[in-house]
């Protein structure tokens, strides 16, 4: 009986013992259990100046649509193709046939203001907060060239409530927001000009130097001030001899803004590469073969099967916009794919840094600026020229004679097919000082090519100012957009109508979109 | 001392005997429970049982569709019994908790399954789908992985946004990780199907889907018998997709060998090889028809399985021990499974049949090589299999690889660096993938009856599994994995529950009460981590060192539920009851000053047949209602925003916000139903049910400009309502010929109440096909695709080139897969010792789309396809004969037409989406069981032979492939049909052996 009794009492004991246990809930402990341990709480990045640098690397790299299938969706399908860089080989991108996929629109918003935005929004927050001016200045710089791509891409985009955690947004009108930019890269460029640095390795582009910095910031400030040349002319004007009087250009190509790149953290064109679904465009073949264009064989690779058109050049391009069935056959061994040196390493490949802005582009955009006739310190054609020269330098090393035969060349794009395509243009590259329009055209034919492979860039150019002239497409599928037209910006994107409806009614009835979300209408900047 | 102690406790003794029907046939499977303990047993496949009780103890007996009978034991040591035909209502199941309860006592909807065959027909080896059709309302869906396939199961119909809407296992009494798809249907002794919340509230937050309670087999007192159960079952592919052998391969009528389109020009003499090995350039093949191209590239899979059980106990100590060896070989070439379960179980009763000490531990290791995976993955041959071009013929394609100029093996493919597209032949050899999962799953428990009122349980109980994938891909199987890819990814995962339980049972004149109080902690934690070689430098050398690109990742899920909780059953005059439980969770998961909630249910029943006098043809009557609410809490780490580090050191912020005022999510259920005996032999249940899912916790998309991408949201009411019928007619039950029918009937409505304010519709998961919307005032799962631009009499408007204009955006609602009810229809025949079975499953309702047809329909293989190659075809009156246009189409060459509204990047899923009503014969078994006399001078105690088949077919069937095939068991993989298996026969032979 004893041990019956001992042990009902155990027996109680334990049942009391495991009541408690299950009443005294600790709190602390479960607060332990729901920290995840691999990851950081976004706190502790205002702590550590090592951990908001590499939160800035990361803003560096997504702003400018790194990571592969990102670029492929928001870059390589639209701009890269629209700006005639390249054809697509593949019978599923019908974006070569101006159907813009809203699928893939989505996910390019989605990556800037899903991912880079936020991240931007977060480092310049912590930096001005904790008083690195450097550092802010910095974020100020990749926010404004951030929110450039995208209004270039759709015109109002959300900007100055970006990050109102509501669950609407209103969008910035493009004006509005290219006179916000230069207000920021004035605050960005008088806190660089202090000198300094900061981030360090971290900083992806020149290593933390803020006086290389205050440079980019003024370059940009150019780029900017041109492109709104014909929609604010006077604005154009004052911004862009403000960067000029700076004295604090990207002049020499010492200074090119590149974003270095890792194994980790790749140039996104060689990471698409692999997939063989984009090739040299037929504009691109007529224009370099016709000016007999050093920079051909450093920008593609001659085609797997050789010379197609019997002018004896093994480089390649296919028309833009061919039809499914004419991609039912596979194009790309007779295509030129881009060099080897943009491709995947596994392919020979070079994982070459990410390009930002180069000395070419600045020159560029001053000769425009002198024809244009800003105060700029020299005239259209010496800047034109000496563009030219960065260029051929930075690409092929070229010696300062071979620059000088290039530059007074009178030779013109020829047909890509062996003359059943009339050729693109009959523009040559030595300087025509006769017509301003046809000054206009070589300066940024030029800089079409210096630009390569920045699509994006090279797409807004085109739409600003109607060059490079490009071949038709074969098809467009696209009633808004001609085949011998190319798309003016991007329709809006199906997530902002399913969470931000309120918002993207507004922007589409405001005067700069009149009702017209369509790819062939114009932006505020697309005035000439 | 310790002797007396026992002598004071009672002798507990060994009780043998026979239970037969009352025409003596020996009733198998027959349940034995003793009255007092709960502890319980099942007759053999002779009807003899053995079972442990005291003198002065009660043993119930009963089986279905037979009157429960109950003896006092006596002196005697075996009791035979002869069962009569009656009420199958008086049957015992198993609840919540593991307690064992008259079906008579209990409130709310439950239903036994019949699992007398699941060891012969061994579904698919997925212990779940032996469930299809058994059930009043179960929805099993498959996904087309092969051998080792996951299911989806749901009851009363899907609840959760976020979350999953499926039930919760529980084996024993203790809840698993996981489902119960790698058990041995061998050692199952019972399911019960809890379909609600209010029968299993008890269970907390999982139980708001129902609950599959399942009772493993146990050794018994004096015995030791062991069975064998051997098994062989041979698969074959039964193809529904119909192609067109008048056109091979080519584009606008000219042949090309290097497309996967069959738009060429009408079959006949021989073209160019399209075969890329340099040595075949220049030949010729024949460019004829191959009608059984895709037939010939399906074997005949092979299932082998067999079990050896040893049922064993002495006085003190019960055995159950088996072994279960399952070997598979799947339709498509390579997929294999090969699986191993060793189960032990052992009961010891000590301190004189105090003490209950019990444990089990199951292993079971599966090791699957080519799991496939559905949908577009590179690893599906599928995709290859039904795209194959109408010229190609199986030996050329057979012939998967060859040796280049330089020595490297390449891919012998009509498209070679098509981007993510194979020669289904090289994917089965070239691109392998094996996955090895280990699951230890047990428990150790300890039960103290401190005397007959009040007892106290003590458990604790781990299922915990590891799974080891690797991936293979050989060179040139994609153009991005240079030299071929690698991949490893592993994972454990854990669920530990410790409870307690104190319970009380007593009777007070008229009234019986049973209540209990009990506790429980449930740990769940998971991690994985991943390694991608990105490419290898030396080729076709699968090793983490050969990488070209290594990235890696890792994950871990983990939280902690500490719950208290109480019920009380109380009984009047054995013909009225009263449940209530109540029960509080504490979780991690939520905020520190909102992470409890509770929860209670209640539940009346009345047998209304022994309260009054009812006409003559009602043997029985019960009405019963109940209502419950079940709380839920969330996935961890939703409370604070996080940054994530990432290779190269990067840091890059989170999108989500965080979730800082969680409420926890709350279904309630309601319930209302009656249990009928008419005439002595027909038996119904139905069941009349609507719950509601409030208060749930799920992401919504929110403008991206707002800084975050997506935003917890509290909100929304997910309606579903229904009706179940279980009814059961013994239409012959006298005499040697008996003939028993089971009718299983369900119909679930639900409807999206709300979402959250200013938000009434919801995308959650949407692809090149489809966009899956959940819709206020909808039901749930609304499928959006591109459709057919119409005017207002809905007709189709017309372009000028004879295709249909369509919706540049997937606008159209386009169906549900939702069903408007599902059933099973079981017959069963016995005429001695021969038995009959057939199940049929019925699917009435509902919508399927087809991404495959919408593929196939845009390659030019289907057999819509070869209409009007020559002359074209018009809208309307050669194809879509169901649609009228707007404007008098003109003629259109069929390419043009399908690529136009087929094809994979943006397909108009309203041309793809078809009728998913199906009937299908799911189960037919043939049974003979030698009897006692011819066993006398062998040495087997029972022997029997039974011929099985399974999905032999459809009897209904328009979409033209498996509409109920899924890939994956998400929630809005419903209604998706893309590149899924063709629905696989099984037929098969069973012997089982006795001891």
């Amino acid at each position: 009986m004893k041990i019956k009794n001992s042990l009902k009492r155990l027996m109680l004991g334990v049942s009391i013992i495991s009541l408690t246990a299950f009443v005294v809930s600790c709190d602390d402990d479960f607060q332990e259990i729901n920290t995840n341990p691999l990851q950081l709480s976004t706190d502790k990045l205002a702590e550590s100046d090592v951990l908001l640098g590499q939160s800035f690397a990361q803003a560096t790299y997504t702003s400018n649509m790194g990571l592969h299938w990102r670029f492929q969706i928001s870059q390589s399908l639209f701009s890269d193709l629209w700006a005639g860089y390249y054809a697509t080989t593949y019978v599923g991108f019908d974006s070569d046939r101006f159907t813009q996929v809203g699928r893939w629109a989505d996910l390019a918003w989605g990556s800037f203001y899903g991912i880079a935005a936020p991240q931007v929004k977060l480092v310049e927050d912590i930096a001005t907060e904790g008083g690195n001016t450097i550092g802010a200045a910095m974020a100020k710089v990749i926010k404004v060239n951030g929110y450039s791509r995208m209004t270039d891409y759709w015109g109002p985009v959300p900007y100055s409530e970006f990050g109102n955690e509501q669950l609407t947004v209103p969008f910035d009108s493009q004006e509005a927001m290219y006179t916000s930019f230069f207000t920021e890269l004035d605050a960005a460029s008088s806190a660089l000009s202090a000198g300094g640095s900061s981030f360090g390795a971290s900083d992806l582009i020149y290593g933390g130097d803020a006086s290389k910095w205050r440079k980019l910031t003024e370059s940009l400030r150019l780029r900017l001030a041109m492109r709104i040349r014909f929609a604010n002319p006077s604005l154009s004007k004052s911004e862009a001899e403000k960067a000029f009087n700076s004295g604090a250009l990207i002049t020499s190509n010492d200074d090119n803004a590149y974003i270095t790149v890792s194994g980790d953290n790749r140039n996104p064109l060689e990471t698409i590469t692999d997939w063989g679904e984009f090739r040299m465009s037929a504009t691109m073949e007529g224009i370099l073969k016709g000016y007999e264009d050093p920079r051909m064989s450093v920008f593609f690779d001659p085609a797997a099967e050789g010379d197609q058109d019997g002018d004896g050049i093994p480089y390649e391009g296919l028309q833009n916009g061919q039809t499914k069935v004419a991609l039912g056959v596979s194009q790309n061994p007779i295509t030129s794919d881009v060099n080897v040196y943009f491709r995947d390493v596994a392919q020979g490949g070079t994982n070459p840094p990410l390009e930002f802005m180069q000395a070419a582009e600045v020159h560029l955009l001053l000769a425009e600026a002198a024809l244009a006739g800003y105060n700029v310190g020299g005239s259209a054609q010496q800047y034109y020229e000496s563009g030219i020269k960065m260029s051929m330098q930075e690409r092929v090393g070229a010696s300062d004679a071979a620059v000088a035969a290039y530059v007074n060349s009178q030779k013109t794009p020829v047909s890509f097919d062996g003359g059943t395509t009339p050729a693109s243009s009959d523009i040559p590259v030595a300087f025509d000082s006769s017509s301003t329009e046809r000054a206009l055209e070589q300066i940024i034919t030029q800089k079409w090519l210096a630009l390569f492979p920045n699509g994006w860039e090279a797409w807004s150019e085109a739409r600003r100012t109607g060059y490079p002239k490009q071949l038709p497409r074969v098809q467009s599928d696209n009633p808004d957009v001609p085949k011998d037209q190319i798309p003016s910006r991007m329709i809006y994107t199906a997530s902002e109508f399913t969470t931000n409806a309120e918002a993207v009614e507004a922007a589409i009835s405001s005067p700069e979109i009149g009702g017209q979300d369509k790819n062939n209408t114009k932006l505020w900047w697309d005035k000439k | 001392m310790l002797l007396n102690f026992s002598i004071l406790l009672g002798q507990q003794k060994t009780i043998t005997g026979l239970i037969i029907d009352d025409q003596g046939v020996p009733l198998p499977g027959a349940t034995v429970v003793v009255v007092e303990t709960g502890d319980g047993t099942t007759t053999d496949f002779d009807g003899n049982y053995t079972i442990g009780a005291e003198e002065g103890q009660t043993l119930a007996f009963s089986y279905v569709g037979y009157s429960t009978q109950e003896i006092l034991v006596g002196s005697a040591s075996s009791y035979d019994i002869t069962m009569q035909t009656g009420n199958a209502l008086d049957e015992v199941v198993v609840t919540s908790l593991g307690i064992q309860r008259q079906k008579r006592q209990l409130t709310y909807a439950t239903q036994n399954v019949e699992t007398e065959g699941i060891d012969e027909s061994r579904a698919n080896g997925n212990l779940v789908n032996s469930l299809q059709g058994k059930v009043a309302g179960i929805s099993i869906t498959t996904t087309s992985q092969g051998v080792n396939s996951q299911s989806r199961v749901i009851l009363r119909g899907n609840r959760s946004i976020s979350g999953s809407s499926q039930p919760l296992y529980i084996v024993d009494g203790v809840p698993l990780g996981g489902d119960i798809q790698d058990f041995s249907p061998d050692d199952i002794a019972s399911i019960s199907v809890l379909k609600g919340a209010n029968a299993a509230a008890l269970y907390g937050a999982r139980a708001n889907n129902g609950a599959i309670i399942i009772t493993t087999k146990s050794g018994k007192k004096g015995t030791f018998d062991v069975n064998v159960n051997s098994t062989m079952q041979f698969d074959t592919a039964d193809i529904m997709l119909e192609f067109q052998n008048g056109y091979g391969q080519g584009n606008s009528g000219v042949y090309s060998g290097f497309t996967t389109d069959s738009w060429g020009p009408s079959l006949g003499g021989t073209v160019p090889h399209w075969s890329p090995n340099p040595e075949l350039a220049g030949t010729s093949i024949p460019y004829v028809a191959q009608p059984d191209n895709v037939q010939d590239f399906f074997d005949t899979g092979v299932t082998i399985a067999n079990n050896i059980s040893v049922v064993s106990g002495g006085e003190t100590m019960r055995t159950y021990f088996s072994y279960t060896n399952d070997l598979r070989t799947g339709i498509v070439p390579n997929n294999e499974l090969e699986r191993h379960s060793i189960n032990l179980k052992i009961d010891n009763d000590l301190l004189d049949d105090r003490l209950h000490i019990s444990s089990k531990v199951t292993y079971i290791k599966s090791i699957t090589d080519n799991l496939l995976p559905g949908w577009e993955s590179y690893d599906n041959p599928l995709r290859g299999v039904y795209r194959l071009p109408r010229n190609v013929r199986t030996q050329d394609a057979a012939d998967f690889e060859y040796t280049d100029a330089s020595g490297n093996n390449k891919q012998n493919y009509w498209k070679p660096l098509d981007n993510g597209n194979g020669n289904p032949y090289w994917v089965v050899n070239r691109n392998n993938n094996n996955l090895v999962g280990d699951r230890i799953a047990g428990y150790a428990s300890a039960t103290y009856d401190f005397n007959d009122e009040f007892k106290l349980l003590v458990r604790s109980a781990i299922d915990n599994s590891t799974s080891n994938r690797e991936s293979q891909w050989w060179n040139d199987s994609y153009i991005i994995a240079q030299n071929g890819n690698y991949r490893i990814n592993n994972g454990t995962s854990m669920e530990w529950n410790n409870d307690f339980l104190l319970s009380y049972n007593s009777s007070f004149g008229d009234i019986d009460l049973s209540a209990s109080v009990g506790g429980n902690n449930r740990v769940v934690k998971a991690e994985s981590s991943s390694i991608n070689t990105g490419g290898l430098n030396a080729p076709n050398i699968f090793a983490i060192s050969n990488a070209q690109q290594l990235s890696a990742n890792q994950s871990i899920f983990e939280k902690e539920i500490n719950s208290l909780y109480a019920l009380a059953n109380v009984g009047f005059k054995n013909y009225a009851f009263l449940d209530l439980t109540y029960r509080s969770d504490v979780s991690s998961t939520l905020p520190s000053l909102s992470n409890q909630y509770d929860y209670f249910s209640a539940g009346l029943s009345a047998i209304i047949s022994d309260m009054v006098e009812l006409p003559s043809a009602i043997d029985y009557f019960k009405l019963r209602a109940s209502y419950a609410e079940v709380g839920n809490d969330t996935d961890p780490y939703q409370l604070s925003r996080a940054a994530n580090l990432l290779t190269g050191g990067f840091i890059a912020l989170a999108t989500s916000a965080p979730a800082d005022n969680l409420k926890p999510e709350q279904t309630t259920s309601l319930e209302l139903g009656f249990d009928t005996t008419l005439f002595n032999r027909v038996n119904i249940d139905f069941t009349y049910y609507k719950s509601n899912s409030v208060d749930q916790l799920f992401r919504q998309n929110v403008p991206q400009g707002s800084g975050i991408a997506t935003k917890f949201i509290n909100g929304a009411d997910i309606e579903n309502s229904g009706i179940e019928a279980a009814i059961n007619v013994g239409i012959l039950t006298k005499g040697d010929f008996l003939w028993d029918v089971n009718f299983n009937y369900a119909a679930n409505r639900s409807k999206v109440l709300r979402l959250a304010e200013g938000l009434d519709q919801l995308n959650y998961g949407n692809d090149f096909m489809r966009s899956f919307r959940l819709d206020v005032g909808q039901p749930w799962g609304s499928m959006y695709s591109r459709g057919f631009e119409r005017d207002a009499q809905g007709r189709v408007l017309m372009n000028a080139n004879g295709t249909p204009v369509v919706t540049p955006g997937q606008t159209v609602n386009v169906g549900n897969f939702n069903p408007d009810w599902i059933g099973g229809l079981t017959n069963t025949f016995s005429y001695k010792n021969l038995s009959l079975r057939l199940q049929i499953d019925f699917r009435q309702g509902g919508d399927v789309i087809s991404f495959t047809r919408s593929v196939l329909s845009s390659d030019g293989v289907l057999d819509v396809t070869g209409i009007g190659r020559t002359g074209g075809v018009i809208f309307g009156t050669d194809v879509y004969t169901d649609e009228t246009p707007a404007t008098t189409p003109v003629s259109v060459d069929p390419e043009t037409f399908w690529t136009s509204i087929g094809g994979r990047n943006s397909p108009v899923g309203e041309a793809f989406t078809y009728d998913a009503s199906n009937i299908r014969i799911r189960e037919l078994t043939l049974g003979y069981s030698l009897s006692k006399a011819a066993l006398a001078s062998s040495p087997f105690k029972n022997a029997k032979l039974s011929l099985v088949g399974r999905n032999l077919g459809f009897l209904l069937n328009d979409a033209g492939v498996d509409p109920e095939a899924i890939h994956g068991v998400g929630a809005t993989n419903d209604g998706y049909e893309a590149f899924s298996l063709p629905n696989t026969r099984s037929i098969g032979l069973n012997l089982k052996l006795g001891f």
